[in-house]
């Protein structure tokens, strides 16, 4: 029952419920050269990847370059995509490296000051809320913050997780459970 | 039992600026015109891995049939060790198709000792 109700906070990344079959035809068509594919799985998939790039980041300018890259080379990689099977970790998973090189070109440091609207939306109703968590978050290793927005936001199991970051199943549930619990408790004794 | 959407509560995952959409898709839009043109239906099947793989397989197996039944047969060669000392003994001509008739059944073999069945069974 808990694993019910938890499924359905999936895609709570701004989109559209993940249809898988979907995908892959925006994918085929996008293959066979239709820029109306692309603009329809940029409305289907930019909170996703824009997400990914932000929490592993830090930075809505970093989020949005990644971003931006991401569709380019969707676009690069067209004629390979008839092969792709599942769409959305493809997608995560360029955007995951993208990320990690930019991260790397930047050199950004943890001490840099992360925005408060970086990992969510601004709403005033929720503002004190969320600079609270926006400030642990901060706090948390760059692949436990990835783990938790691709496990809890973007609906992907933690074998999708390990797919999409390259690393073990077991490894990927470690992460996000070590941040998850990192976030509770730093949460709890401010409180 | 923890509950896994709890430290959020009603927050959302910020979304992508309004002006980025332009941006990625005028990018991506020139990446998709500017890219090679995608390969024919029969350039893409012969890149393919798997069908380069099942050809391989299917070329190395037609070569392998072709060795085992190239090999000479067991039985094919005894015929020839029975045949070739009769040819080569200076037997007349028109004696060949005999020898090679008699080659045919191995029980005939016996035939070669100028004995006929009757003569056998009277023992002369």
């Amino acid at each position: 029952m808990a694993a019910v109700k938890y499924r359905r906070r999936i895609d709570a990344a701004g989109d559209d419920p993940y249809d898988a079959e979907a995908w892959r035809g925006l994918f085929r068509a996008i293959a066979g050269g239709r820029v109306e594919a692309l603009e329809r799985l940029y409305d289907l998939a930019a909170g996703r990847v824009y997400g990914l790039a932000a929490w592993r980041l830090g930075s809505a300018e970093d989020a949005a370059d990644v971003t931006h890259d991401v569709f380019v080379r969707v676009a690069e990689s067209a004629d390979r995509l008839r092969e792709v099977d599942d769409p959305r970790a493809w997608l995560l998973a360029v955007t995951h490296r993208l990320a990690v090189d930019h991260a790397r070109r930047r050199r950004r440091h943890r001490t840099t000051p992360l925005e408060d609207h970086v990992f969510f939306e601004v709403d005033v109703s929720h503002r004190v809320e969320r600079i609270a968590v926006t400030a642990v978050l901060a706090r948390l290793p760059d692949k436990q913050r990835e783990a938790i927005f691709l496990h809890h936001f973007a609906g992907c199991t933690f074998a999708e997780v390990g797919r999409i970051t390259g690393v073990p199943t077991f490894t990927a549930a470690s992460r996000y459970r070590l941040g998850l619990n990192k976030l509770r408790a730093i949460l709890e004794g401010e409180s | 039992m923890t509950d896994d959407h709890e430290p959020f509560g009603a927050l959302r995952p910020a979304t992508p600026p309004a002006a980025l959409r332009d941006r990625a898709l005028a990018a991506a839009r020139a990446a998709l015109a500017t890219r090679p043109a995608s390969p024919d239906v029969w350039t893409r099947v012969a890149r393919n891995r798997a069908v380069r793989f099942g050809w391989a397989a299917v070329v190395a197996a037609l070569a392998l049939a072709h060795v085992v039944v190239s090999l000479p047969k067991p039985a094919t060669r005894a015929r020839a060790a029975v045949v070739s000392p009769r040819l080569g003994s200076g037997s007349a001509p028109e004696l060949a198709p005999l020898v090679r008739m008699a080659a045919i059944d191995p029980a005939a073999r016996g035939a070669g000792s100028g004995r006929s069945p009757a003569d056998k069974e009277n023992g002369s």
